[in-house]
């Protein structure tokens, strides 16, 4: 069967850091991008424009992160000035729906990406928490139908990822995959597949599969297409771990952008072609790291486009 | 409590400051010390103490705290003569303690020999140090057990010597084996630090007799990974030395007021050591001065408590 | 001249560290040692009063008293400890510390890689909720103490040292300073003045001075040998160098000692404060052995008693501290 094709719109990237511009103390340098964003300024005519993008060029699969981009009936109180009705968010999946794209509902958990959760980020691993994140997952099952999958995110859960937040939490192995564990299990009862990241795969592999079944499919790719080096705990160690989950006979869905540099996705289908077993691959999932407003919409449209042809040269090959 | 533990139970008593420091450093906090610096009374104190737990022998690190007849500059201020170093004696196996001599030959623990006016190493120096070993054997009357130090000399252990040397592995087995045949002429049998075993472990077997006694020097907190071997190298090394056919002493120590580390190494020989241990060592790194009596009876309580815990009476453990 | 803060550190609980960590889902090593998470006050009485009289001998006349949950507080009993001690014990306990002749000093160690007694609460550090629960002990504990200083802790506050908690959380510099004045200014409003470890002046010595009122006393601390420098008040290592600095910069401080690590520190730490720091600054020595009174580590309590006596002895022979 043919890697799936999937694009990852974002409603709220109120995930990489939890500090507005104007207060930021370390460095002016950070990208504006990563700066807490205090309103929502997704629109959905950008939505609809990608959908169609996306399906002009070949991609069959939409994720979308909602986040606090999205007023919750449940949780009304982590929404975002401006934050999108689930009239609104339902209107667009609808859209995304008629043009064949099939949805996958994405909320990131990782502890050092949950700025979007509001005050609940604050309380990892409570009994307040858990119950928050029984009831996202369930609201969200309800708006995207039933969905097949559900992207939990689950990555970066480091100290170094979050040097330049106000408040940096990570979880210890043990407890990390309880929670790994308690999320799959909400996921399962709405029906849905859960996928998760593949970070923490080879240093608890032991732990790993026992919270993480075999039919999870688990997405990895962020140190490949970023190319990162020096001493961040990511770059070798994900590629270990990835190339540990495919010897786990995990199904794999590799992750690019071209947020740090034009050939990311390249690099990604390349480190694929030659290090993971083919049949393995379920996809290959184009995530912007950007806000689908009408600001960014041409680079959003790149990055389909770059994702694209590399994710067709790769089927080529194969 | 009772204890079934019938192996040597063996104390520490530096009669010298000078097994650390460096003669060349000025500051009193790390330097040498032109007098020794034990009490007497507080030596008699702390040992009687440790007769009436569980001791059984008494490692007395002599260093320049004996006036040799053979080499008298090596003596400092407040050493004994030979009268008074066998009075002491005398009195040390009237509480119940056999006592064995220590002099320690590696680079890091070797500020006591700093006024023999040698080049180390040479033949001289080892011509020196057979003399001194000679007439400890004397003065402790053919003791079982001569330990000859030998621990580890990389920079780590040397940070407070202005002046750093380190033997290199052949030269550093040629004095080491010198040394240990010095030793068995006067009839002891010889005990050294394991340290070494880890920077080459081919040379170590093959060099190192299997009658020279062995002590590691795990200290601390020692863990296990979840397959059952241990962390760090340090207490691994135990295990494999046992497997190679090495009689061991584990050492325990209470630094960094680390209670339960006799209790983890007595451990280490009840359940991981396939040889019998000749016995267990409390290392304690304190002067046997007033200030120190209360941390020296720790070390004795600390040992008491492992040894009751580890190898109880069958009677207790029912 | 006002007399010095002859001080020692002693603790009821171990609910602090590693281990103390009751509310992870997942429960740590029980051979943690000091280390533990317990249910229970880590002490003996009959060792700790024998340690409580013992520290008067040796010229002590501050007692920090490291509370943790050990106290069952009215506003909040659902962090105390099983077998901790009733609000008129913990009266009864300041009273005793009085009459042996010491200040008793409440500490609450707030720093989130101390923070396990607080139990939920430190799973929700930087919450509405966890400002208000901070405040409301602070206030209960002035109360029982009736203090006039209040150790807040604040040290370490580091992912490396929470590698054994169930999670680690650290504030990153808003948070950390909103969350530091909050609770200064509630040991002010409280009339206690508000005392703190500096380690933080070791990691951000800019953000450090200009966020940290004056009326803080502070306890830098170092436990290693001290190499002095070349002149008095230099110091080759930057570690000790810091308590130059903090006096330098207006800071008064009481330096912490132990010979937990190092036998020497003790004195060399007393040598420092009497040849390096400046009287106007310069407000007492803290010793702490860093262990419990019960069992064999009670040896290890009155040893650092010991220790600080003889050091003071040496360095400040004058009964109040004063230097010759």
């Amino acid at each position: 069967m043919k890697p799936f094709k999937a694009y990852t719109i974002y409603l709220s990237c109120n995930m990489y850091s939890d500090v507005p511009k104007e207060k930021y103390l370390y460095s002016k340098d950070y990208p504006m991008e990563y700066y807490y964003l205090d309103k929502c300024i997704a629109e959905p005519d950008t939505f609809r424009l990608l959908c169609d993008e996306a399906k002009k060029a070949g991609i069959d699969t939409l994720v979308v992160f909602a986040g606090d981009g999205v007023r919750y009936d449940s949780h009304p109180e982590i929404a975002l000035p401006g934050a999108w009705s689930k009239k609104e968010l339902v209107s667009c999946l609808e859209y995304a729906r008629s043009l064949e794209l099939e949805l996958v509902p994405h909320l990131n958990f990782s502890a050092a990406r949950d700025v979007w959760m509001g005050e609940y980020s604050r309380m990892v691993s409570t009994d307040e928490y858990y119950a928050f994140c029984a009831d996202i997952i369930k609201e969200t099952c309800e708006i995207f139908l039933g969905p097949k999958y559900f992207h939990l995110g689950m990555d970066d859960e480091y100290m170094e990822y979050q040097l330049k937040y106000d408040y940096m939490a990570a979880r210890g192995d043990k407890l990390f995959i309880h929670d790994l564990k308690f999320l799959v299990e909400q996921c399962r009862k709405c029906g849905a597949t859960p996928w998760v990241s593949c970070d923490f795969a080879h240093e608890y592999s032991h732990l790993f599969k026992d919270a993480v079944d075999e039919d999870i499919p688990v997405v990895g790719g962020t140190a490949v297409w970023n190319n990162m080096h020096g001493s961040k705990p990511k770059p070798e160690s994900e590629k270990v771990s990835l190339k540990a989950v495919a010897g786990m006979g995990y199904g794999l869905i590799c992750n690019m952008s071209c947020w740090s540099n034009s050939s990311g996705p390249e690099y990604v289908t390349s480190f694929a072609k030659n290090n993971l077993p083919k049949d393995q691959i379920k996809g290959f999932a184009i995530t912007p790291f950007l806000v689908c407003c009408d600001e960014n919409k041409h680079k959003l449209i790149y990055e389909i486009l770059h994702g694209v042809r590399a994710i067709n040269d790769f089927g080529k090959e194969a | 409590m009772e204890f079934c533990y019938t192996n040597k139970k063996i104390f520490t008593l530096n009669l010298t400051p000078n097994r650390f420091g460096d003669p060349l450093c000025v500051s009193r906090y790390r330097g040498y010390n032109q007098r020794t610096l034990f009490d007497i009374k507080t030596v008699e104190t702390v040992l009687k103490y440790a007769a009436e737990k569980c001791f059984d022998h008494v490692l007395i690190f002599v260093g320049d705290a004996y006036e040799y007849e053979s080499h008298p500059e090596i003596a400092v201020e407040g050493a004994l003569s030979k009268a008074e170093f066998t009075e002491f004696l005398n009195k040390v196996r009237a509480m119940g303690l056999t006592p064995l001599p220590m002099l320690d030959f590696g680079f890091a623990f070797d500020a006591w020999l700093s006024r023999a006016d040698i080049a180390i190493p040479s033949d001289e120096y080892l011509s020196l140090a057979s003399d001194l070993i000679k007439e400890l054997c004397e003065v402790f009357d053919s003791p079982e057990l001569f330990h000859l130090g030998f621990g580890d000399e990389s920079a780590k252990t040397q940070y407070v010597k202005a002046l750093r040397r380190t033997r290199n592995g052949e030269e550093w087995f040629k004095c080491v084996n010198a040394l240990c045949n010095t030793v068995r002429i006067c009839g002891s049998r010889p005990w050294i630090w394991a340290d070494n075993f880890l920077l080459d472990k081919e040379a170590f077997d093959k060099n190192i007799a299997k009658d020279v006694v062995l002590s590691t020097q795990s200290y601390g907190y020692i863990k296990r990974f979840p397959n059952g071997s241990y962390r760090d190298e340090v207490t691994q090394s135990a295990v494999e030395l046992d497997k190679l056919g090495y009689t061991q002493i584990p050492a325990s120590s209470i630094s960094f007021s680390m209670s339960s580390n006799a209790l983890l190494n007595m451990e280490l020989e009840k359940f991981d050591l396939k040889l019998p241990c000749l016995g267990q060592l409390s290392n304690c790194l304190q002067n046997c001065d007033e200030d120190s009596v209360y941390e020296l009876k720790y070390a004795v309580e600390a040992y008491y408590d492992g040894i009751c815990k580890v190898f109880p009476c069958e009677k207790e453990a029912k | 001249m006002k007399e010095k803060l002859w001080t020692y550190l002693i603790h009821l609980n171990a609910n602090m560290w590693p281990g103390g960590d009751p509310e992870s889902r997942i429960y740590l090593d029980p051979n943690a040692d000091f280390y533990a998470a317990s249910e229970k006050l880590s002490l003996e009485w009959d060792k700790f009063n024998q340690t409580l009289e013992y520290l008067p001998t040796q010229g002590i006349n501050t007692l920090i008293i490291d509370l943790g949950n050990a106290i069952k507080y009215d506003c909040h009993p659902e962090i105390a400890m099983k077998e901790g001690l009733s609000k008129d014990e913990a009266k009864k306990l300041c009273d005793k510390v009085r009459a042996l002749g010491m200040e008793p000093v409440p500490k609450l160690n707030f720093s989130c890689c101390h923070d396990p007694w607080l139990r939920k609460y430190s799973y929700m550090v930087g919450t509405e909720e966890y400002a208000k629960v901070c405040n409301e002990l602070i206030d209960e504990t002035c109360e029982i103490f009736d203090a006039k200083y209040f150790h807040l802790g604040l040290d370490e506050e580091n992912f490396a040292l929470q590698g054994a908690y169930g999670i680690r959380h650290v504030r990153g510099a808003h948070f950390w300073w909103r969350d530091a004045h909050r609770l200064f200014e509630r040991c002010e409003h409280n009339n206690a003045r508000p005392w703190v470890w500096s380690d933080d002046y070791w990691y951000h010595p800019e953000e450090f001075k200009k966020n940290m009122p004056k009326s803080v006393l502070q306890s830098n601390w170092n436990y290693d040998n001290i190499s002095f420098g070349e002149k008095n008040g230099t110091y080759r290592k930057k570690e000790f160098q810091y308590y130059v600095d903090l006096d330098r910069l207006g800071y008064d401080q009481v330096p912490t000692c132990s010979t937990w690590a190092s036998a020497t520190n003790t004195d060399a730490t007393f040598r420092m404060c009497k040849n390096d720091l400046s009287e106007e600054h310069f407000l007492g020595i803290m010793t702490a052995p860093w262990t419990n009174c019960q069992g064999s580590t009670n040896l290890l309590c009155l040893q650092e008693a010991k220790r600080f006596g003889l050091a003071k002895k040496k360095y400040f022979p004058d009964e109040n501290g004063g230097k010759k």
